[in-house]
């Protein structure tokens, strides 16, 4: 039975509930929002999704895949995380990371301190904060402040050396 | 809040399993800083504060700062940006609706 959902930056959706992937615990800081839609940008796949809320029709948050800009980028998944979310092994899981795209989205950057671990089988998820790691929850996609989107293949080196957080 | 006072060396016992210790005291005034370990089961998440606010605090500002946004620059650009070899791909979603700029409406039926 599909399900009527109201969003602010998409206009009304009709989804099947089977397309629902649930956030255990919902999103930290905003435990209202646990369910959501996955929204395709226009144009061929790439390395964005949109994250829809359904539970907060303005509350709609831009993903990308991690591993498109900093292959390195490898997030330790507690076997905890992975039986709560059912995975066999930590690599079944989809990694995304959750950005902030300012007026100037080549200065957008992403949260790679709290990726979201998603099952795709069950479309279940969490967001793990990756416990004292030196990864940025700011870290700058675009590294040169004057490239472009498909400037980004050349820069994606320092990934894993994101922000420091200092003394420890 | 329980306020218990401990010396170095001294510990807390939280349930059976969890054990905050402290280490070390040192300086005073605005330089003082108590060193403490902990001893949690694996299933336990232990994380300074702040490193929990600055996550909440950045989830706040990812859900609200793109609705104004136009992104159709990225997206252009999308196909070049590379693209991973994890199983984001199969994170498949719906066709786009219109982006900031448009109209917003209801996708227009199919066909």
């Amino acid at each position: 039975m599909p399900l009527q959902v109201q969003t602010t930056r998409f206009g009304a959706i009709e989804i099947a509930e089977d397309k629902i992937i649930t956030l255990l615990g919902g999103l930290c800081g905003l435990p209202h929002c646990t369910r959501f839609i996955v929204i395709d940008p226009p144009g061929p796949p790439g390395p964005f999704r949109w994250l829809q809320c359904v539970d907060d029709s303005a509350a709609a948050f831009f993903l990308l895949d991690p591993a498109a800009f900093w292959p390195d980028y490898q997030p330790d998944i507690p076997a905890q995380a992975c039986e709560l979310l059912g995975l066999t092994t930590a690599e079944e899981a989809i990694v995304a990371a959750i950005c902030v795209v300012p007026e100037d989205p080549r200065l957008m950057t992403a949260n790679l301190a709290a990726p979201l671990i998603i099952n795709p089988i069950r479309r279940t998820g969490i967001q793990l904060i990756v416990a004292e790691s030196d990864f940025s929850v700011r870290q700058p996609v675009f590294t040169e402040p004057e490239a472009t989107a498909s400037g980004a293949r050349e820069s994606p080196t320092a990934a894993a050396a994101a922000t420091p957080k200092g003394g420890g | 809040m329980l306020v218990l006072t401990r010396r170095a060396e001294e510990s807390i016992l939280i349930g059976d399993d969890i054990e905050i210790k402290v280490l070390q005291v040192r300086g005073a005034g605005d330089q003082a800083a108590v060193r403490i370990g902990i001893v949690a089961p694996r299933s336990v998440s232990v994380l300074r504060k702040e490193v929990r606010d600055a996550v909440a605090a950045e989830n706040r500002r990812a859900s609200t700062q793109s609705t104004a946004t136009d992104l159709s620059g990225l997206f252009s650009g999308a196909q070049e940006a590379g693209r991973g070899d994890g199983g984001f791909q199969n994170l498949g979603g719906l066709r786009a609706a219109p982006q900031a700029g448009e109209p917003r409406r209801a996708p227009p039926p199919r066909n």
